[in-house]
């Protein structure tokens, strides 16, 4: 009797398929949570509804497509690819602060929604105009073309690096805003603006600087999403949804608040499928209603906050 | 800056309105002998957006509540219409009549649920409970039909033609923008401007907070239902669509378009998103840029709406804010 | 105060102005077309989703309509006029598509109105079509609901619906050995409704056949992982794929890591052609099973010939399914046009009950009673092929013509004689 049939019982699935469906989902976890750090990262610090973060996904993985495409997806396109496209992103992403962005903080709440969603409008025909309605698609770099195996479990190796991507880039973000002097500033504006200002420190500086870096984070996320199915100009509809669903069980404006609220999505929706297989559409939804009813700080929020005043 | 009383009055209209109110009258009233089929059509969908407007309005500007979910109540309305039609063998009247009425309780269901939040928690509980409907009324095909939704919706045959539909809905907007009115200019419609302008404070002068906005964001969801019935009437048809939140956000930036400060501005900003929508869809496939830009002037330039920046610049300069 | 009052007095006139402006332009057109209209060319409104999910599907069609408008001007056009099109995009929204219609029909005046590719959008416009007794010809929207228990004089479907289709493929499936079979297919009503209208039949053939688990991803699922899983868990003989486009080609991507298309030899992509073989390109592995109603090398006639090469002339690639759609969809319309020798509408629908239309993939009949095109089905299987090098191609396992994967006139009628009980 190996060690597979232990740890099985009848009634559940056996234990490779929970294994690989408990990796599968942490792994699309991982990959929410890169795009949903930036969301509430904006959120946080600038205080800003980022609607258009999911356009910016978007943007991200056609630049890696562009990127990859241009290069001839040679051995180190992927890799170059992952680099620039973000940074394309973020130079979008300052560009919006800077012309536009500025222009409405001032203004009431609801103008920066609108101004947002203008974007998502914008960038959805963008795309189609520059790239086309077809689908794109772009390989993955042979070393991660395959699957690992561990017994009986299959995982594939792309799926894997996101998984350990995942938690190394929010360690760099979390040393990035909690041990860096600038980190540390950013956090301060999220506390308290006016205050921070009097306190010489640059504001729109700042303001800029995060909002790139949001950006930057969801450009990353649309350059990783790139090779793992295909790319399209409605793939901005599918993320933005899920992002802010993660955002608000996290709390909005936490950092590790969107780690745990995208792995309670993640691995909710990947064992969600073993269950009860027509939950997906629905189930997301019920529980964002629930944690905003119960606790609408979200799991990790702060209850102070100044985004739930 | 002016003061409260001078911004209330801006926005509730001086009493030399009843001229126009005659001279809009005569506008609907004469306007089918006028429009080509087509254009009538266009006309009556005109009309229940503004009423859907201008009622989202009540919350929206009026007492400073932000909803991405009245699309679930416009849908609530609508498919009641439809699967009572469809399914039962009630007059057509009750069953007209009934969807303001299961609006405004989908809204009370969940507003009661969300009025304890601000600002953009407040919304998106909206935009979860509207998605929640939306799925429902998408998945459940054994009832609602699914993403095929329902065609083939009876009428009652004293609207079978285009121009006798058009008058019961001019008719049904002249009523509801009366009721609005009324509403507004109640004691109750101040309280709500008070709210808006600063919840703190109003409470402290005895005014109840939360009940006065669970009262009206019902209200707000009767409208939506009654707007939904009319449009479902107005081809005969229902779809799961109706309750997905783009159409939130389109009535959404009808009201901002128009101006959220301004009693008329919503019917302005639905009679040009509609109309906008429609015509450059006819002219180019990349109409989401358009209609992107036209956005963006607004957020930049035209921050009260048109009919808002309009009024403002009417006023002499000392009383413009 | 007074000033308030005349604004909103100018903004009111305005208003009305714009209103007078619509409604008197259109009459200025109207009485220039009414004169030399006998001469003038017969203008086509084609209404179809070329933004959203379908956009590419409705691109091909466009061009495979085009391409038949423009082989048809150059000979003189129909009745000695030109064809002429006038295309707007329904948004895959039924109230957008039924605007577009009244629109056309009724204030731009067009002759024909062809188009459609969401079941929703088809329903929408056929209602007001029966209504307004003017004509819709749907070139694709394959819910079984309108040429069946919504079925009426005005609507003609070319194509074949998901009834038609998962009879045909069912036929094919019968015929093998396989019993276990598991489905994935989007979770709205046409993803429904391919899955059904195959299983219904299936079971009918083959009783012994057993659905071991179905999976239900939301339409436009980007990550298909965790569906994966079950199915590899499940060991089923086939694998029945009802998703198309995006989503069928990132299933493909994401379970080739899995070894799936190794440990489950059969996987049928049910209803794509080479609209999906183009975009997936050599990702693609072999061994597919595919069902389409066209693929560009399966027949050698003239007639197909001339269609491939004329296509490839005017666009640099070969025709895909959905391009032949599109050229059959008018074609047929056009044919009905110059059988009837006349633009009147019931004398072209009269035209085109029982009418025959040669077309590249052999002739093809519009059934008399439900106006359902007899288009059939080939069944396949994917392979390499040394003259493309951009993606796969199909090697033709089996044809199951449209006749005789209909549903028969009688089941029609009673499905009908019911969806009127109810009213």
């Amino acid at each position: 009797m190996d060690l597979w049939q232990i740890f099985s019982f009848s009634w559940l699935p056996p234990l490779p398929t929970l294994i690989t469906q408990l990796l599968n989902g942490v792994a699309r976890a991982m990959l929410l949570f890169l795009i949903s750090s930036g969301l509430t990262l904006i959120l946080g610090v600038l205080g800003v509804v980022n609607f258009a973060h999911g356009s910016l996904y978007m943007l991200g993985a056609y630049a890696c497509y562009t990127i990859m495409i241009y290069l001839g997806q040679d051995v180190y396109s992927f890799w170059l690819a992952l680099i620039l496209a973000p940074i394309v992103v973020a130079i979008v992403g300052a560009l919006i602060e800077l012309f536009l962005l500025r222009r409405v903080y001032e203004a009431e709440g609801i103008m920066q929604l609108l101004l947002t969603y203008a974007l998502v409008l914008f960038f959805s025909d963008f795309v189609r105009l520059v790239w086309g309605p077809q689908y794109r698609d772009v390989n993955r770099p042979e070393v991660l073309g395959g699957a690992v195996f561990f017994g009986k479990v299959i995982f594939p190796s792309y799926n894997l690096f996101i998984l350990i991507l995942g938690p190394v880039t929010a360690l760099i973000l979390w040393m990035i805003l909690y041990k860096t002097k600038f980190g540390k500033t950013a956090r301060a504006i999220a506390f308290d603006r006016e205050m921070a200002s009097a306190l010489g420190v640059n504001v729109p500086f700042l303001y800029t600087t995060i909002f790139m870096i949001g950006c930057g984070l969801a450009g990353l996320g649309g350059a990783l999403a790139a090779p793992m199915g295909s790319i399209t100009p409605t793939m901005d509809i599918s993320i933005i949804v899920e992002s802010f669903v993660v955002v608000v069980i996290g709390g909005m404006g936490s950092f590790w608040g969107a780690f745990l609220g995208a792995l309670i999505v993640g691995v909710a929706h990947a064992f969600g499928i073993l269950i009860l297989p027509r939950i997906a559409m629905v189930s997301i939804f019920v529980v964002m209603a629930v944690v905003l009813i119960l606790r609408p700080w979200g799991l990790l929020g702060n209850p102070l906050g100044p985004l739930t005043k | 800056m002016e003061n409260t009383s001078q911004k209330r009055a801006k926005m509730t209209g001086s009493r030399s309105n009843w001229t126009w109110v005659i001279v809009g009258i005569a506008v609907l009233a004469v306007l089918p002998f006028l429009l080509s089929t087509f254009y009538l059509h266009l006309a009556s969908t005109i009309l229940i957006m503004a009423l859907f407007a201008m009622s989202f309005n009540l919350i929206l500007g009026y007492t400073g509540i932000t909803s991405f979910g009245h699309a679930a109540f416009f849908g609530v309305g609508a498919y009641t219409f439809a699967l009572l039609s469809t399914k039962t063998s009630w007059p057509l009247v009750l069953n007209i009549s009934l969807a303001p009425v299961t609006g405004a309780l989908a809204a009370f269901i969940v507003g009661y649920f969300c009025i304890r939040l601000h600002g953009i928690l407040f919304a998106m509980l909206t935009l979860a409970f509207s998605q929640i409907f939306y799925t429902i009324a998408f998945q459940w095909y054994g009832f609602t039909g699914g993403d095929n939704g329902i065609v083939g919706l009876p009428s009652p045959a004293v609207f079978a033609s285009d121009k006798a539909f058009y008058y019961f809905t001019a008719v049904i907007f002249g009523a509801g923008v009366a009721i609005l009115w009324r509403l507004i200019h109640s004691p109750f419609g101040y309280a709500l401007w008070t709210i808006r302008e600063n919840s703190l404070r109003s409470a402290f002068i005895g005014v109840e907070v939360n009940r006065h906005r669970l009262i009206a964001f019902t209200i707000t969801g009767a409208f939506a239902g009654m707007a939904g019935v009319l449009f479902t009437m107005l081809d005969h048809q229902v779809f799961p669509n109706y309750l997905h939140w783009s159409l939130s956000t389109e009535v959404l930036i009808m009201a901002l378009l128009g101006g959220m400060l301004t009693f008329t501005g919503p019917a302005l900003g639905a009679m040009m998103v509609t109309l906008l929508r429609y015509w450059i869809s006819s002219y180019t496939l990349y109409w989401m840029i358009f209609l992107s830009f036209i956005l963006l002037i607004i957020v930049l330039f035209l921050q009260k709406g048109i009919m808002g920046t309009i009024m403002e610049r009417m006023k002499p300069p000392e009383l413009r804010t | 105060m007074k000033k308030q009052g005349y604004v909103k007095a100018f903004i009111c006139l305005s208003i009305l102005g714009f209103f007078l402006i619509g409604a008197f332009a259109p009459a200025e057109a109207q009485t220039k077309k009414e004169t030399p209209a006998k001469k003038g060319p017969i203008r086509i409104g084609v209404i179809d989703g070329y933004s959203g999910m379908a956009a590419v599907y409705c691109d091909d069609k466009l061009k495979g309509c085009r391409l038949y408008v423009d082989e048809v001007n150059a000979k003189g056009g129909i009745l000695g006029r030109k064809i002429e099109l006038i295309v707007r995009d329904d948004e895959l929204k039924p109230d957008m598509g039924v605007k577009h219609l009244i629109d056309l029909y009724l204030e731009k005046k067009v002759d024909f109105c062809i188009g459609g590719v969401s079941s929703s959008v088809l329903l929408a416009n056929s209602e007001w079509c029966k209504r307004n007794k003017k004509l819709w010809v749907a070139w694709d929207a394959r819910t079984d609901k309108a040429t069946g228990a919504l079925g009426h004089r005005y609507l003609v479907r070319t194509l074949s619906d998901t009834d038609m289709y998962g009879n045909a493929g069912a036929q094919f499936w019968a015929k093998q050995k396989y019993t276990k079979y598991y489905t994935i297919s989007a979770d709205y009503e046409f993803g429904h409704a391919t899955v059904d209208g195959f299983m219904k039949y299936l079971k009918r053939l083959k009783p012994d056949v057993q659905v071991v688990g179905q999976q239900w991803p939301k339409l436009g699922e980007i990550d298909y992982t965790a569906y994966i899983t079950p199915i590899l868990q499940a060991e089923p003989e086939v694998l029945f794929v009802g998703l198309w486009g995006g989503d069928a080609m990132t299933l493909i991507k994401q379970a080739k890591p899995y070894g799936l298309f190794q440990k489950i030899p059969q996987v049928y992509i049910h209803g794509s052609g080479l609209s999906l073989l183009a975009p997936t390109g050599m990702m693609m592995p072999e061994g597919v099973y595919m069902s389409t109603n066209y693929f560009f090398s399966f027949l050698d006639t003239p007639e197909n010939k001339a269609f491939v090469q004329g296509y490839k002339d005017k666009y640099g690639t070969v025709p895909a399914d959905y391009s032949y759609l599109g050229y059959v969809g008018i074609k047929t319309l056009l044919e009905g046009i110059k059988r009837a020798k006349t633009t009147d509408q019931e004398k072209v629908i009269d035209a085109l009950e029982g009418i025959t239309v040669d077309t590249p993939g052999g002739p093809l009949t519009t059934r008399k009673y439900d106006h359902q095109g007899e288009m059939g089905f080939y069944v396949a299987i994917t392979k390499k092929s040394p003259q493309f090098s951009g993606f796969l191609i199909l090697e033709k396992l089996d044809y199951i013509p449209g006749s005789r994967c209909m549903m028969p006139v009688e089941e029609v009628k009673a499905l009908r004689e019911k969806a009127q009980e109810k009213k």
